[in-house]
């Protein structure tokens, strides 16, 4: 077990002076992703703390009491036609016998199977309507956000329109203030010009 | 200075998580302030029934005032609006709804503090997630300190507490992870907080030989303490311990301190001792070789600091940050995600002595750099000091 572990522990180098619990982590997870994988479902289950057993069927009594010691008289007074008896008697009686065991073992688990139905017919009927309730409540939520991902939709759709206008209008804007600075240009130009002729 | 704490419940007989965090800092900084608890009547955290006389009580030395919970909870009605609220679309009514139902419902509290607002210097409101710390932060949130105590679950990102996480004056919080998170929902970076979480204090003798001969435990044991739950990963970790028994020949036992509200399985090696005196989990946890701490949400883990305290290595649950995040940090703990990576962390903390040790050490070294009640004390002080020179 030690040299087992300490071969194991050959992987995972330690500076013990200098403990660095990040990197141990690391190499624990590097460790891991090279090995294959243990699934939860591989770990013991919590112990089930009841159990339900079905009740053992009842056994048919084959003939007993007088009934038996009538018998046992008329085998010894048929005793000459024995072989013949237990040909017909016999074989009768037992597959009577496996019969009506089978046919009461079947009748115990059908009832049974019937009493588990009842029992749980309620409960089944609940949870179908809780996940129904479930569904129809999850369903309106969806629709509420469906609809409230349209008006969204539908808004941004009308901001990019308007940006657009708004983009337009100014480059119109600024076409209109290049038009007045070169008219503001011209003017200035002229009204040199004017001045020069009118005082020079 | 007079500070108020004010929690969901408060008493001796409280033992465990955000309720006994407070108890521990409040007999702390008596030292320090006066100081004062407002809590509820309530006793068991389901129901929040009330139990405790109304009024004023000493704690310990501490005066505790308690108002009624004007109506109890009803789990399963609780359980049906937090799953309406965390799967569906909602409003923030619907929000303000859930809050009531998670309670402890004590509009009386709410009162006492708005109407002795002057009475004390600052309120420190203990779980982000109740009633109280929700109406008392927005009562007075100028003079509001929260410790948060969040876990990593769903609730955290409600609308609600988004608000909320912008109003204190400042944070104390139980881990990096815990503040990362907050400060994601909120982005409330610049509020004043610091992580500190609770200090905690060890027992100066252990009795680990007497301890096994009380409860008839030979060889080599790993050690669980705390709640037997579903919820704090108790039944993966007894999948886990049964399979690595059946895949190696080790005699190791796990051994499990604490109330149980799981089936134990019936397995030899496994050693279930109930609820303890915390001399028996001091003396049983020294004799351990490690702290087994499956569960799957922590705010901080207070016996997992005790184990480092004790020197012991720990392995964790990856699979919640907080342990995963202070493993990282003392260099003092391992982690796992799947049973593979249980396997190798267990296998390699049983059969190498001398990682343990190491593990140990760097332990006691975190314990002692970051959770000395000294250390603990201080920051809290130190927090109060900046909230003083800001007014």
């Amino acid at each position: 077990m030690g040299d087992e572990n300490n071969n194991k522990n050959e992987k995972i180098k330690i500076d013990y002076e200098n403990v660095d619990v990040e990197d141990i982590m690391d190499q624990i997870k590097k460790k891991k992703a090279s090995q294959p994988r243990i699934s939860e479902s591989e770990l013991p289950a919590q112990p089930s703390y009841t159990s339900t057993q079905a009740p053992a069927p009842l056994q048919p009594e084959g003939p007993s009491g007088k009934k038996a010691k009538i018998k046992n008289v008329m085998l010894k007074l048929f005793k000459p036609i024995t072989p013949i008896i237990k040909f017909l008697v016999l074989p009768v009686h037992q597959e009577l016998k496996d019969t009506i065991q089978n046919l009461y073992a079947a009748n115990q688990r059908i009832d049974l199977l019937e009493r588990h139905v009842d029992e749980n017919f309620n409960q089944i009927r609940q949870k179908l309507d809780e996940v129904n309730q479930a569904t129809i409540s999850r369903l309106e939520e969806l629709n509420r956000v469906r609809e409230y991902t349209q008006l969204i939709h539908n808004l941004s759709h009308n901001i990019v329109v308007e940006l657009t206008k708004l983009k337009i209008e100014q480059e119109n804007l600024k076409l209109k203030t290049r038009i007045m600075e070169k008219d503001f240009e011209f003017l200035g130009k002229r009204e040199k010009t004017l001045e020069s002729k009118v005082f020079g | 200075m007079k500070l108020a704490f004010v929690v969901q419940r408060y008493g001796l007989e409280i033992n465990g998580g955000a309720e006994l965090h407070c108890r521990w800092v409040v007999e702390h900084m008596k030292k320090f302030c006066d100081v004062e608890v407002l809590t509820t009547q309530a006793y068991d955290y389901i129901t929040w029934k009330n139990h405790f006389p109304e009024g004023e009580e000493m704690v310990n030395g501490i005066c505790v005032r308690r108002f009624p919970v004007i109506r109890s909870r009803d789990p399963e009605r609780f359980g049906r609006i937090q799953n309406h609220i965390v799967d569906n679309e909602h409003t923030f009514d619907d929000e303000l709804k859930w809050l009531e139902e998670e309670g402890p419902l004590v509009p009386a509290l709410i009162e006492y503090i708005k109407d002795h607002e002057n009475d004390y210097d600052y309120f420190l409101f203990f779980s982000y997630r109740y009633y109280h710390s929700y109406w008392g932060i927005n009562a007075l949130p100028h003079k509001s300190i929260l410790v948060p105590t969040a876990e990593h679950d769903s609730i955290i990102h409600l609308s609600l507490f988004k608000d909320l996480f912008r109003k204190p004056r400042a944070f104390i919080y139980n881990s990096v992870e815990e503040k990362n998170r907050i400060n994601a929902i909120s982005q409330n970076q610049d509020i004043l907080g610091d992580v500190v979480g609770v200090g905690t204090e060890i027992h100066e003798k252990f009795f680990p030989d007497e301890f096994r001969q009380k409860y008839g435990i030979n060889g080599d044991y790993v050690i669980y303490v705390g709640r037997i739950d579903e919820n704090k990963g108790c039944a993966q970790l007894f999948q886990y311990f049964q399979k690595f028994k059946q895949d190696h020949a080790t005699d190791v036992k796990l051994v499990l301190i604490g109330s149980s509200k799981l089936n134990i399985p019936a397995h030899p090696d496994i050693i279930h001792l109930g609820f303890l005196s915390e001399e028996d989990k001091f003396s049983g946890l020294d004799g351990a070789l490690m702290l087994m701490m499956p569960s799957f949400y922590e705010s901080l883990s207070m016996v997992t600091l005790e184990a480092w305290a004790m020197g012991k290595p720990v392995l964790a649950n990856g699979q919640c940050e907080v342990l995963k995040g202070q493993c990282k940090r003392s260099n003092a703990g391992l982690y796992y995600r799947s049973y593979f990576e249980f396997e190798e962390a267990l296998r390699l903390l049983l059969h190498t002595p001398k990682l343990r040790d190491a593990m140990g050490k760097n332990g006691k070294e975190f314990f002692q750099q970051h959770y000395t009640w000294d250390v603990i004390e201080n920051k809290y002080l130190s927090i109060l000091d900046q909230l003083e020179k800001e007014k």
